[in-house]
């Protein structure tokens, strides 16, 4: 028996190093459905091949900035599979910019993307979940929404929200046995980190205490974990997935 | 059946009203009985009942018997 066996699950940020190895993952372990979330067509289309169980993966495009399209994806799913067991807010962006040096536009993408498409995604679905009566919602946050970084005051405060965001809706929805966590990594080897310079990069490896980045696959684990039943009676937490990162 | 007679059942059922005519100034102000948990609860039905997802406006419109209606026009 696998750990999400015949699961219908929704993945945002499938194109994206974490977000497609959280879907992986969960067609490894027996997911019935993966509905992998895109923005932009095609993506996931180029990690599928190949893939175990691919004919599992449903690749979707929609913009997580778009309420529209949001619940278009919700009300879609819910009319093919019936349910939704499982979402995983991945979709994310980063910028890096120094204090004096910060883009407006930049901030307001983030929160836009980070903040308003999870909440908004999360509210639909939760509406689903509600009549199932049970559902597990995990939010992918960062080690610097909870200890900060220098040059990501931003960002920072994005995945600072998405924290307070998982917390509150966790107690919100508990009542309807709805479960939401967040999984917070550390720094992690994806094309998000291309930007960073070697010397940056150096310095944080430095500060981890396994002497490596995460890889995607460590993060989808622990998705796997509270995804699966084997979380059952966990909720509101905030997962730490950093190696013993030291901030 | 059309689609105020379907809203009526569910009008009905939802805030108990075993057959009794329907107050159709009734709204949340007004009801007792309507009261948040009940909301989606009503929420629910008429989505159920239509196959429709409501937007989250939708829900904070639905103050009243008539806003119902004019919403279900709005998707069928």
């Amino acid at each position: 028996m696998n750990m999400l066996d015949s699961k219908v699950c929704i993945v945002t940020g499938a194109g994206g190093g974490i977000g497609s190895s959280i879907c992986q993952a969960f067609v490894s372990e027996g997911a019935g459905a993966v509905i992998a979330v895109e923005h932009q067509r095609g993506t996931v289309d180029q990690w599928k091949v190949g893939c175990r169980n691919m004919n599992h993966i449903f690749p979707y495009t929609a913009n997580i900035e778009n309420e529209q399209e949001i619940k278009d994806l919700v009300h879609n799913v819910k009319k093919k599979y019936g349910k939704i067991d499982v979402l995983v807010n991945a979709a994310g962006i980063e910028y890096n910019e120094q204090i004096g040096m910060i883009n407006h536009s930049h901030i307001e993408r983030m929160f836009s993307v980070n903040v308003f498409g999870l909440i908004e995604l999360l509210q639909y679905t939760a509406r689903v979940m509600m009549r199932q009566k049970e559902g597990s919602i995990i939010n992918i946050a960062s080690v610097v929404g909870i200890y900060g970084n220098p040059g990501q005051s931003v960002y920072s405060a994005t995945k600072g929200a998405v924290i307070s965001l998982t917390k509150s809706a966790s107690k919100e929805l508990a009542h309807s046995k709805i479960r939401v966590n967040a999984i917070a990594p550390g720094l992690t080897d994806t094309k998000m980190i291309q930007n960073i310079s070697k010397e940056i990069l150096d310095s944080r490896i430095n500060k981890i205490g396994f002497e490596r980045m995460a890889s995607p696959e460590d993060i989808a684990d622990a998705v796997v974990f509270l995804a699966s039943d084997k979380a059952k009676f966990i909720t509101g937490q905030i997962l730490g997935v950093d190696g013993g990162t030291i901030m | 059946m059309n689609n105020k007679e379907r809203y009526d059942r569910i009008v009905n059922e939802i805030f108990e009203l075993n057959g009794m005519p329907i107050n159709e100034s009734m709204t949340r102000g007004n009801t007792e009985k309507w009261n948040s948990l009940l909301h989606l609860t009503f929420v629910t039905a008429i989505e159920d009942e239509f196959e429709i997802m409501l937007d989250t406006q939708d829900i904070l419109n639905l103050t009243s018997y008539s806003a119902g209606l004019e919403i279900i026009d709005k998707y069928c």
